[in-house]
């Protein structure tokens, strides 16, 4: 029997999200069928490292092209891989497909593209975008635990397109034991552990507010933990006595942490409530659509995890008092514990391979 | 972590080779140049006097580039001619070339060498360049990189009007962020020997081989240099890269 193979494309100049939302599809494909990732993501050789074939090409604002210029490339790239790897279908994981995508789908109509889209777009962006969805065969919705206060586009086509769970990489049986991952981090089990992870560190400058967060928890004796992404470009600042790790991915230790302090993106958000880590969310305002806020208030409304805006001092210090109590700590774990399973990544997974010729699947 | 496995369930056997592929193999152009690049590899490890630089520089043949360096030849000349003559002559040039969309009699810059890295800001801000180069480094260390993406950018300061795209299996990639360099990924050798592609369509060098025939149609580089990271010699391939450049760049 022959490998069919389901080829990747994700956007991604700054971020991981779209690259380890496809990871998490592409692992959870059946054994007959393949992945290969072709990324725009500084992060490829981390993904690379997992021992998954990824391909990288810069993304136009590394290159600094101009957009004719850079999808015209992107384009040719991309049939030059269809070539190279003779994939069964292509799935595309952004926001916006580039010009360069539709124009390579365009040229190869005898196969089945798939644009996979998350939702808890921005009130208002994006209506160019969903105009792109024409040039797919399918349109993939990695679900929301706050899609009932989604105010973006996508809302609207929901009945057009097909919707998953959400989708996370780390599945619950895969955490590992609180030894082993306060071991592999460097830190001590006995301890109150606090995740601090505010973002890739490239979309804003998250210097100020995480200089607030991690001083107000040193002061409450917690050992801090800050994970800095391989691809971030600057560091923030940060008090002495952080815990700096780099790791990817990191969920599979997240049992070291009694708590986090995270931004509300897609993957952070799902994996952390997911996995029942009480969370204090800071949502970052300064995405071009992810709307972070909605999901953050959504959650804070739930119960499920705490949120503040990420420029209140006040509120911020008065949001990691409540995170630091472990009454409230323990209500915000058992509150994630009633949540919908994120099993986004296995139905994708089926429903990509579904798309291969032959009825493999 | 180093290994992310597939999520817990039924374990998944090893997939099957894949029958070959039935496509031309664009790489066996490619093939001879690249056993040519081994053995000279070889050869010259034996002789460590000699420089490390440049194994290979391919120039097109193709129609374009003829008329292009015939034009930069009669333009240097017609410089000799009064002025009221240059117009006429490069005019009648022109007509003779056929050439479907006249340059500007004033910008001898070849069109074709323009084309990909017209958007891309050079370093002294002019947004089009002469000479196109794709510059091949395999398996360079991360000082090695670093030591030749300095010495680039000050080609390109020296030079002006210079584009270059390195072309690399280097995980280095925040070396590029750092010297804004424009830089072509290929699979590393070691990730790319044994999956089923490097089993399948004949490895490495072939799938190398058939990347390069991308990239330069890609591209369309006036010459692809290919670079040896080996530190023996690599202050003089640093340097020897410079010249080999300035071959290249058109006098006007």
């Amino acid at each position: 029997m022959t490998a069919s193979r389901v080829l990747f494309l994700t956007s991604n100049g700054v971020g991981l999200g779209h690259l380890t939302r496809s990871l998490a599809i592409g692992r959870r494909l059946p054994p007959d069928v393949d992945m290969v990732i072709f990324t725009l993501s500084q992060a490829a050789p981390l993904v690379a490292r997992l021992g998954v074939p990824v391909e990288f090409m810069v993304s136009r604002g590394h290159a600094q092209m101009v957009n004719r210029e850079w999808n015209d490339l992107y384009r040719h790239r991309i049939l030059g891989l269809l070539d190279e790897y003779d994939p069964a279908v292509v799935n595309f994981d952004g926001t916006f497909p580039y010009r360069g995508l539709l124009n390579a789908a365009a040229t190869r109509p005898d196969l089945p593209w798939v644009w996979s889209r998350r939702a808890m777009w921005r009130a208002g962006r994006g209506l160019d975008a969903l105009e792109r969805a024409v040039a797919f065969n399918a349109v993939l919705e990695p679900g929301e635990f706050a899609a009932t206060a989604d105010p973006g586009a996508t809302v609207d086509h929901r009945d057009q397109v097909r919707r998953v769970p959400p989708i996370t990489l780390t599945e619950r049986t895969e955490l590992r034991s609180r030894e082993d991952a306060c071991a592999e981090l460097g830190i001590s089990p006995t301890g109150t552990n606090v995740l601090v992870q505010l973002g890739a560190g490239n979309i804003d400058d998250i210097a100020s507010t995480a200089g607030i967060v991690v001083a107000r928890l040193l002061e409450g004796s917690a050992t801090v933990v800050v994970p800095i992404s391989p691809i971030a470009e600057t560091r923030p600042e940060l008090p002495a006595g952080c815990h700096v790790v780099s790791a990817y991915p990191l969920a599979p230790l997240f049992r070291a942490f009694d708590a986090a302090v995270a931004a509300a993106g897609y993957n952070s958000f799902h994996e952390l409530l997911d996995l029942a880590v009480p969370t204090l969310l800071v949502p970052n305002r300064e995405t071009a659509m992810d709307d972070q806020v909605a999901r953050a208030t959504w959650a804070a409304d739930a119960g499920v995890a705490l949120a503040c805006e990420p420029d209140d001092p006040v509120g911020i210090r008065s949001a990691l008092d409540r995170l630091l109590d472990p009454v409230v700590r323990e209500g915000l774990a058992e509150a994630c514990g009633g949540l919908d399973d994120a099993t986004g990544a296995d139905e994708a997974a089926t429903f990509l391979a579904g798309l291969v010729p032959g009825g493999r699947r | 972590m180093s290994q992310l496995p597939p999520p817990p369930g039924p374990a998944q056997p090893a997939p099957p080779h894949a029958p070959p592929n039935a496509r031309p193999d664009p790489s066996v152009d490619m093939r001879g140049a690249l056993t040519a690049l081994r053995r000279e590899r070889e050869w010259r490890d034996r002789m460590t006097a000699l420089p490390s630089v440049r194994l290979a520089v391919r120039a097109s043949r193709d129609t374009r580039r003829a008329r292009r360096l015939a034009l930069r030849v009669v333009r240097r000349a017609v410089k000799t001619l009064p002025e009221d003559r240059v117009a006429v002559v490069r005019q009648r040039l022109d007509d003779a070339l056929d050439r479907p969309d006249p340059e500007p009699l004033a910008d001898p810059r070849p069109p074709a060498a323009r084309r990909r890295l017209a958007g891309v800001p050079s370093v002294d801000g002019d947004q089009a360049v002469d000479v196109v180069f794709l510059l091949l480094v395999a398996d360079p260390t991360d000082d090695d990189l670093d030591a030749l993406l300095t010495a680039v950018r000050r080609v390109q300061r020296d030079q002006g009007d210079i584009g270059i795209v390195v072309v690399t299996d280097s995980e280095a990639f925040h070396l590029f962020r750092r010297h804004g360099m424009l830089f072509e990924h290929l699979p590393p050798r070691a990730r790319w020997e044994g999956r089923e592609d490097d089993r399948r369509r004949g490895g490495w060098d072939r799938m190398l081989g058939r990347r390069l025939a991308l990239l330069t149609d890609a591209w369309q580089p006036d010459a692809v240099l290919v670079m040896d990271p080996r530190p023996s010699g690599r202050d003089l391939a640093l340097a020897n890269l410079a010249a080999t450049m300035r071959e290249h760049v058109p006098t006007t």
